[in-house]
């Protein structure tokens, strides 16, 4: 098999490994499905371009989840985020769009609480909780030390939690 | 702490796709992946095999779509379509099937590279048609500058695989070739915006894309000619043929154009007196001075024969001044007359108007104008 070939059905594999938890890290900072899969997609096709012009990727699950976050960044850049009220103005039928995920109440409440978050807590709190990143690598995504990681994840983490007392 | 969260964001591993939208969404991408392979020519030996996959993507339909027209047609559509631009309805047909069929034939990385700085080039000398044509519209803009954009995005790819290859002059002298043809083309656009006063508030947008394309040139670095292989008389001596050729090319499209004015002629009486202090400094073996010269010299040699085509396929006329200096000036010619329809006052690239004698050129839309003419002085037909 020649070296691209194989490079490409390591990259396949790559995609079973990881979609899910690229979807779900989509998902919640999008809040929308359609856009959630345009922007994994669209993670993946950048990630195989980079491969395919011969540079060199360490760890691909922290690459994929750096692509990824740069591209919600543009996202929201570009202003493309419309608000469902914003939506519901301009005749959007949400009876056809509703979807389980976003009736779920708990998801719903914890969302809240994390988009209260700054953008950097909130950041690391998807990545370790939500994606499952263990401190290296998010340090690896953030090209910061692990120390410096952990550091900022605790905080992080006692912000949340101090805001989570308040509602119990 | 760390625990309860994981609990409660356990809750969140239900947010998944169902396998059928996985499968889908994998089917989207690799489509993808195998695009970029294609057009970059990175998997060869997938592309027979690809076509019983490439019907089945709806996305590549278009593209399938043309093949068919292709073969019912005989040919004609995708012969009609070679000349389209953008904002015609055969344009896509153009972009996507005429051109990256032709680009699955170039096989090297500097190949596919070359080819895609002349698709840039391609699609200012659109831009600039349809500028001359009355039909610039914010959609042929829109469309103009997407392409632009899938062009540059490419190079840079190729750039970066050269580079990694180590092949430096390769990367060179695609730099080259960028800087003339987007030099080339921002002047005559820049000019056209003076003279076609109805689309002043859409070129600035040509232009200001231009820009971007223009700083991108940063991504092929200099090549440091001390540190270049080889000796530098040797490397002097290629760059020499390379310049001399550009020159007499440029001669050749001189004389068959038969221009009345002949300012491109003293332009180029002008290359070549540098080229000739370029061989004195070769001969003195003053090799790294020789060899900026010899550049120096490609590339104004390479505009004429750039700015000599714009003049024959548009109905516009440039002309570069009296003194033989590197100014150019852009005017209005009738469509397909030959002859000025309109008082010639005419804005050069540096902001200076000036009164052009008339000359006449014919402006119909002929492609590969340059081309076929070199060959039938060369006797390659």
């Amino acid at each position: 098999m020649e070296p691209l070939e194989r490079a490409k059905q390591e990259f396949i594999k790559s995609y079973d490994e990881h979609v899910d938890a690229l979807f779900r890290h989509c998902f919640f900072k999008v809040s929308d499905k359609e856009k959630a899969e345009d922007l994994v997609q669209e993670t993946f096709v950048r990630t195989w371009k980079y491969i395919s012009s011969g540079k060199e990727v360490r760890n691909i699950k922290t690459f994929l989840y750096r692509v990824a976050s740069n591209l919600i960044i543009d996202y929201y850049r570009q202003g493309k985020n419309v608000s469902l009220d914003q939506l519901s103005e301009k005749g959007f039928d949400f009876s056809e769009a509703k979807d389980e995920i976003l009736e779920n109440a708990e998801f719903s409440r914890v969302k809240d609480l994390i988009n209260e978050l700054s953008e950097k807590d909130k950041e690391i709190i998807i990545w370790r909780f939500l994606d499952g990143l263990s401190p290296s690598e998010i340090a690896d995504v953030l090209n910061i030390k692990e120390n410096a990681a952990s550091v900022r994840l605790n905080r992080a983490m006692k912000k949340l939690k101090e805001k989570m007392d308040t509602l119990e | 702490m760390e625990d309860k969260f994981q609990k409660i964001f356990s809750e969140f591993n239900n947010i998944h796709l169902s396998e059928d939208e996985k499968n889908l969404l994998k089917n989207r991408i690799i489509s993808e992946i195998n695009l970029i392979s294609l057009r970059g020519g990175l998997d060869k030996q997938l592309f027979a095999q690809k076509w019983f996959w490439y019907l089945s993507q709806p996305r590549l339909a278009v593209s399938f779509a043309a093949l068919l027209i292709f073969v019912l047609s005989g040919g004609g559509v995708m012969a009609a379509a070679s000349r389209a631009v953008p904002g015609d309805l055969l344009y896509p047909v153009k972009t996507e099937f005429n051109e990256r069929l032709a680009g699955s034939f170039d096989f090297s990385t500097a190949a596919k590279a070359t080819r895609e700085v002349k698709l840039v080039g391609k699609r200012l000398q659109e831009t600039q048609s349809v500028i001359a044509a009355g039909r610039l519209s914010p959609e042929a803009i829109e469309i103009v500058e997407s392409r632009l954009e899938k062009h540059v995005e490419n190079i840079k790819n190729y750039v970066g695989v050269l580079k990694n290859m180590g092949e430096n002059e390769k990367v060179a002298i695609l730099q080259d070739q960028l800087e003339i043809s987007l030099s080339a083309n921002e002047r005559i656009l820049s000019s056209l915006e003076v003279v076609v006063g109805e689309v002043a508030s859409v070129a600035p947008r040509a232009k200001e894309n231009l820009a971007s394309i223009t700083m991108e040139r940063s991504i092929a670095p200099e090549v440091d000619i001390e540190g270049a292989p080889n000796d530098l008389s040797e490397t002097a001596k290629i760059k020499l043929a390379r310049a001399e050729k550009a020159v007499d090319d440029a001669e050749i499209l001189i004389k068959r154009q038969k221009i009345v004015n002949d300012n491109f002629g003293k332009r180029l009486s002008q290359i070549r007196g540098e080229l000739e202090e370029g061989r004195v400094l070769f001969e003195i073996k003053s090799n790294r001075e020789a060899i900026e010269v010899f550049d120096s010299v490609f590339r104004s040699a390479s505009e004429i024969k750039m700015l000599l085509e714009a003049s024959h396929k548009l109905p516009i006329r440039i002309e570069f001044s009296d003194t033989g200096s590197e100014d150019i000036s852009v005017s209005e010619e009738g469509p397909n007359t030959g002859i000025l329809i309109s008082p010639v006052v005419t804005g050069s690239v540096r902001g200076e108007f000036k009164n052009l004698r008339s000359i006449s050129t014919t402006s119909s839309l002929r492609s590969n104008f340059s081309e076929n003419i070199l060959k039938q002085d060369r006797g390659d037909f």
